[in-house]
């Protein structure tokens, strides 16, 4: 039991500085991040804590303002994900026989064909931008949870506090919204995170092969570029590594935290 | 007997969701905005050269048509010549399934057997395995092409201590006794990369089922008998633990090849994962197709497999997908 | 005295090996590194750059350009041009021989110019097709062209990269596309391949019997496919591979300062010759239309910045629209009103028309571009941004690149890398001239329609008085100077890097390893 809350809470304090530079990242690093201010490639020092990139650039003020842009987009994903896994999972947990059986073809069939490359394919097909690769994650990414709410739904479904709601002459749908519902997010929260992890590490590797959006400041993007110039400058690639680390290390532990123990494959995020 | 029955029904169901997804991925990759023509023609290429090849590959009929005469062919063993490399599909990916299958497998085989040691390690010793546990963490969650690059840098460039691309040494020519070793020399670096995201996963996976059998009765009732800890831990323990292994294994083939596409790109491994990024950039829809129908496949065989293995060598766990 | 005739026999080695160590020696094995697998091993019926990096060593062609791109003899020994320069004579080495023994002939070269290059090489198809009236072949060591009118490129465009020659004896009657000695190829040229594995590597092996007496002396040449530019540069570091023909930017210092390389630059090679990182306007759409939109942007663009920030120092600013790689043709100083100018580019935007809103975007545009472009488009961006013009940044694959730029034109503007080859007329000239809009690929992506260039065009490619040709040249570069179809940035020189070791490289050359050696 400590040692649950002990991974809780370190997962939290490790979440909690990558999460509060990029919430607070226009007021600590006013300005726009893709402004230049100084020579390329200088070192991490005092004035410049985290060094410069190729177009003189304050890395630190980028790591930030691209801690945003990941993080928003992973909060994206994690939503998406989650409505559609307690949606679908709460409606086959109390769907008839034909439903549920449909629903659960739709989810073997979702989790087949590896998130990754469809998400190769769906950026050759739609560009990189980072709102179609946000859809396509969250549509491929809400399996598991939806199987973990489907089976917390179906036998919540003979509970007597279910059984009594229909027979007094509530429909289904409301019997849905306002006790299964409550019920299964309590199970769903831990795969949140691990959602979001493993959203932000898809997004990485693509940026890896060529296919992430320069529009926009990531740290997928930050990677990327970082590694193309890491003979020139080391710290280029090693910190946005290190931030999209440490933020995914905390992610897991904070769900590893409240997962189900006895289903170590629910434990880590899916990559 | 309702065994062979189940079976069949599995693979009947496996087909169809095959034949499905099939037809899913070629819909999409024919959705791709511009054709392989483009790709193959070159720089300048005319519109009548496009043309052309668009004509010699047969691509200007409906979709549909394309699709069933796809299928068709590939039943009887024809999967197609690659527009790129103009040569048969069947054959370009079976030359690139070697070198992937030796680089999952190898680094599957590290995984599973370091994995289960941390695992059970960490189970069984309160304090190291609060420290495993943070550790495996952090290292399941670095990005892999980024550990990749370190290792290059570090034990390629830095220290020379393995070559940092391919599979064989370039200046060797013909296969000789020395092959095997030259290939094994330049598999480190990938495998060490692969397989330490991996180890992470199993060691994670073997701890928590590990904790959870630690406090099941029977470890209580060896530990009354007088048996050894570290008998009760290794041994019955351990046994309990290789099925859920096991079935961990077999459902991450998915993710498996995720990371090795991405593991050679790094190191210019010629494998199914490259063979696949590559195909995609050039619009090569016959080797997609195939690449994809094959992968398709071997998930689908594999999450089979792995529910035979959850009923067989487990018999305490009901075969309930739903729990998944 | 025995003793100083054992010192003698001690020295004499020393002495030997410091003298041959100046002059090529035979032997060896060299690893070229290249970005991508080839797919098919025919340099005739494509223009990629994946495919000619590799095969083009097979191959021979009538002439080869030396690094001034001044034309020398490869399969021609010798010609003769007459007729006003409407006939061309080639008279062939003697001795040549295909990789399976069969004698080369006159009759290779009519077939692989009528039956493959006029109908699948673009370039060729584009440039010789439509000036070509004929090709005789009064003697098996002969081959005469018999051209419609003059034409002064020429030459230029006969090297291997262009024009080279396949075999008539396993290429005819069948479809060049799709025959399997695309696989397996048969070439005249210094190495016959020995094996090709597919995204790994292709080998070849010395041409014992090559027609040019001595060469090659690599007995084995090996071009490793490595995806990566990282990891390309870190194979060249750690010895695993020979030579990189083009070396990550960023990584060019590095590599200086190894005392085991050597680097050279070149703006010439099978990757394109001569190239300009172009920035390209649809005419068709508004704002670009407008004259002025274009001419605050040319002056709004920090070019310097991009060659110092993303090619590192390395290449020019582009002066005018022709590269100075071509010097006779190039007019120096035509680009030089447009210098950089935040507050002229506000000006003519003001006059345009377009004024900031509330948040200081006067207007937006999309900027198209390969994925390898993204650094200058981010600078692009910057530099925009200040005169209030916001740009959209789109990296698109190669064929998706393809269909939205010149299938559908579907964009406002794009960065394309466009080589003027070894003469305006291959590569200069597409760029400009009406009949290329949508039709061609990597030509006319601007849309510009001028009469007047098309006219300067077509007489520049009639003549072969070099003189002439440069007046007319000069004159296309005035013009299209004043109605900005393009932004020329940067001139491109690609730095290459190899093994001290090794000597004789031609980076310039299709045969990059023709007259490469390594020191013992």
């Amino acid at each position: 039991m400590r040692l649950r809350w002990g991974l809780h809470l370190s997962g939290a304090l490790m979440l909690g500085l990558p999460l509060a530079a990029a919430l607070l990242a226009p007021l600590l690093f006013p300005g726009d991040p893709r402004e230049p201010i100084g020579a390329p490639f200088i070192a991490p020092m005092a004035a410049h804590p985290l060094g410069t990139d190729d177009l003189g650039r304050d890395l630190m003020s980028a790591l930030a303002h691209a801690g945003r842009a990941s993080l928003a987009s992973g909060a994206l994903v994690t939503l998406g994900a989650a409505a559609l896994g307690v949606s679908l999972g709460v409606i086959a947990g109390l769907a008839g026989p034909l439903l549920d059986r449909l629903i659960l073809r739709l989810m073997d069939v979702s989790q087949i064909v590896p998130r990754f490359f469809l998400a190769l394919l769906a950026t050759a097909w739609l560009g990189p931008g980072w709102l179609q690769l946000a859809a396509i994650l969250a549509l491929t990414g809400w399996v598991s949870l939806g199987r973990l709410v489907r089976a917390e739904a179906r036998s919540l479904r003979h509970a007597p506090f279910v059984e009594a709601a229909l027979l007094l002459g509530a429909s289904r749908s409301s019997v849905a919204l306002r006790h299964l519902v409550p019920n299964v997010l309590p199970l769903a929260l831990p795969q949140l995170p691990l959602i979001f992890a493993s959203a932000l590490l898809i997004e990485a590797g693509l940026c890896f092969l060529g296919a992430g959006d320069p529009n926009r400041l990531s740290w997928g993007i930050l990677i990327q570029t970082g590694q193309s110039h890491t003979l020139r400058g080391w710290w280029l690639a090693l910190f946005p590594g290190l931030a999209l680390a440490l933020t995914c290390v905390g992610l897991t532990l904070l769900a590893l935290g409240r997962s189900n123990e006895a289903d170590g494959l629910a434990a880590l995020p899916a990559h | 007997m309702p065994a062979i029955a189940s079976t069949l029904r599995a693979v009947a169901a496996g087909l169809a969701a095959w034949l499905l997804i099939q037809l899913l991925l070629f819909a999409l990759v024919h959705a791709a905005p511009g054709g392989p023509a483009a790709a193959l023609a070159g720089d300048f290429a005319t519109r009548e050269t496009q043309f052309e090849i668009t004509k010699s590959f047969a691509l200007d009929r409906p979709i549909a048509e394309q699709f069933v005469s796809f299928i068709a062919r590939m039943a009887q063993g024809d999967w197609g010549i690659s527009y790129h490399f103009r040569r048969p599909v069947a054959g370009l990916i079976a030359e690139r399934l070697v070198p992937t299958l030796l680089l999952m497998l190898s680094a599957l085989a590290i995984a599973l057997f370091a994995g289960r040691a941390l695992g059970l390690w960490a189970a069984a010793n309160a304090r190291g395995g609060a420290l495993v546990a943070a550790a495996t963490t952090a290292a399941y969650a670095l990005p892999v092409f980024w550990v990749g690059q370190l290792l290059m840098l570090g034990l390629g460039l830095e220290l020379r201590w393995f070559p940092v691309s391919g599979l064989t040494d370039p200046r060797q020519t013909g296969t000789s006794l020395t092959t095997g070793v030259d290939i094994a020399w330049h598999a480190v670096l990938p495998v060490a990369t692969l397989a330490l995201q991996q180890t992470a996963f199993f060691a994670t996976v073997a701890h928590a089922k590990a904790r959870m059998e630690i406090g099941q009765g029977y470890v209580r009732a060896a530990r009354a008998r007088g048996i050894a800890e570290h008998a009760i831990i290794w041994g019955h323990v351990a046994r309990n633990v290789s099925p859920q292994l096991a079935t961990a294994a077999l459902n991450r083939l998915g993710m498996l090849l995720t990371g090795a596409v991405l593991v050679e790109t790094l190191f210019a491994w010629p494998g199914l994962g490259r063979l696949l990024s590559s195909a995609i950039l050039n619009r090569d829809h016959p080797v997609l197709l195939g690449a994809f129908g094959l992968i398709v496949a071997m998930v689908i065989a594999s999450s089979v497999a792995a529910d035979i293995v959850q009923t067989r060598l487990d018999p305490r766990v009901a075969p309930d997908k739903a729990a998944q | 005295m025995f003793f100083y005739r054992l010192l003698a026999c001690a020295l004499l080695p020393l002495v030997a090996s410091v003298a041959t160590a100046q002059t090529p020696v035979r032997g060896g094995t060299a690893v070229i590194v290249v970005q991508a697998d080839p797919g098919h091993l025919n340099p005739g019926i494509s223009t990629g750059s994946h495919v000619h990096a590799v095969a083009d060593s097979l191959y021979n062609a009538l002439i080869e350009l030396d690094r001034d791109l001044k034309p020398q003899p490869d399969l021609a020994q010798r010609w003769t041009i007459s007729e006003r320069g409407t006939v061309y004579t080639f008279k062939f080495a003697p001795n040549v021989k295909w990789h399976d023994g069969t004698p080369f002939s006159s009759a290779d070269v009519k077939f692989t110019f009528e039956e493959v290059l006029l109908k699948h090489h673009a370039r060729t198809k584009a440039g010789i097709g439509a000036v070509i009236a004929s090709i005789e072949t009064p003697a098996p060591d002969t081959v005469v062209f018999k051209l419609r009118k003059p034409y002064g490129a020429l030459l230029q465009l006969l090297n291997v990269t262009e024009a080279p020659i396949l075999p008539r004896h396993l290429y005819e009657g069948k479809d060049p596309l799709t025959n399997p000695v695309n696989a397996k190829p048969v070439g005249t040229g210094p190495f016959k391949l020995e094996s090709y594995r597919t995204d790994q590597q292709v080998t070849m092996v010395r041409n014992a019997d090559y027609f040019k007496p001595g060469l090659p002396y690599l007995d084995r040449l090996v071009f490793r496919v490595i995806p990566d530019a990282g990891a390309q540069t870190l194979a060249l570091m750690t010895g695993e591979a020979d030579y990189l023909g083009l070396v990550n930017a960023a990584d060019v210092e590095r590599l200086r300062a190894n005392s085991d390389l050597t680097l050279a630059q070149t703006a010439f090679g099978t990757g394109g010759g001569n190239c300009i990182t172009t920035l390209s306007f649809n005419l068709d759409r508004k704002p670009l239309a407008d004259l002025r939109v274009r001419q605050a942007i040319a002056h709004a663009i920090d070019r310097e910045q991009i060659l110092r920030d993303v090619q590192f120092g390395i290449g020019r600013v582009a002066s005018a629209p022709i590269s100075s790689g071509l010097p006779w043709a190039h007019a120096p100083g035509a680009l030089s009103r447009y210098a950089l100018s935040t507050q002229r580019a506000a000006e003519l935007l003001d006059a345009a028309g377009l004024a900031p809103g509330a948040d200081g975007v006067r207007m937006t545009i999309d900027l198209t571009h390969f994925p390898t472009f993204n650094r200058i488009g981010e600078v692009i961006r910057g530099n925009l941004a200040k005169v209030g013009i916001r740009v959209v940044q789109k990296p698109l694959d190669r064929a998706a690149f393809i269909e939205a730029v010149f299938a559908k034109r579907a964009f406002d503007a794009n960065i394309i890398s466009y080589c003027n080859g070894a003469d305006p007329d291959s590569g200069v000239r597409r760029m400009y001239v009406s009949d290329n809009i949508g039709a061609v690929p990597f030509s006319n992506a601007a849309a510009y329609r001028n009469p007047e260039v098309d006219k300067l065009f077509a007489m520049a490619a009639e003549t072969d008085d070099y003189a002439e040709r440069s007046r007319h040249y000069v004159a296309v570069q005035k013009l299209v100077a004043d109605d900005l179809p393009y932004w020329w940035m940067v001139e491109t020189v690609v730095t290459t890097a190899w093994r001290s070791r090794f000597r004789g490289w031609q980076p310039w050359s299709g045969q990059v390893a023709e007259r490469a050696w390594m020191s013992p």
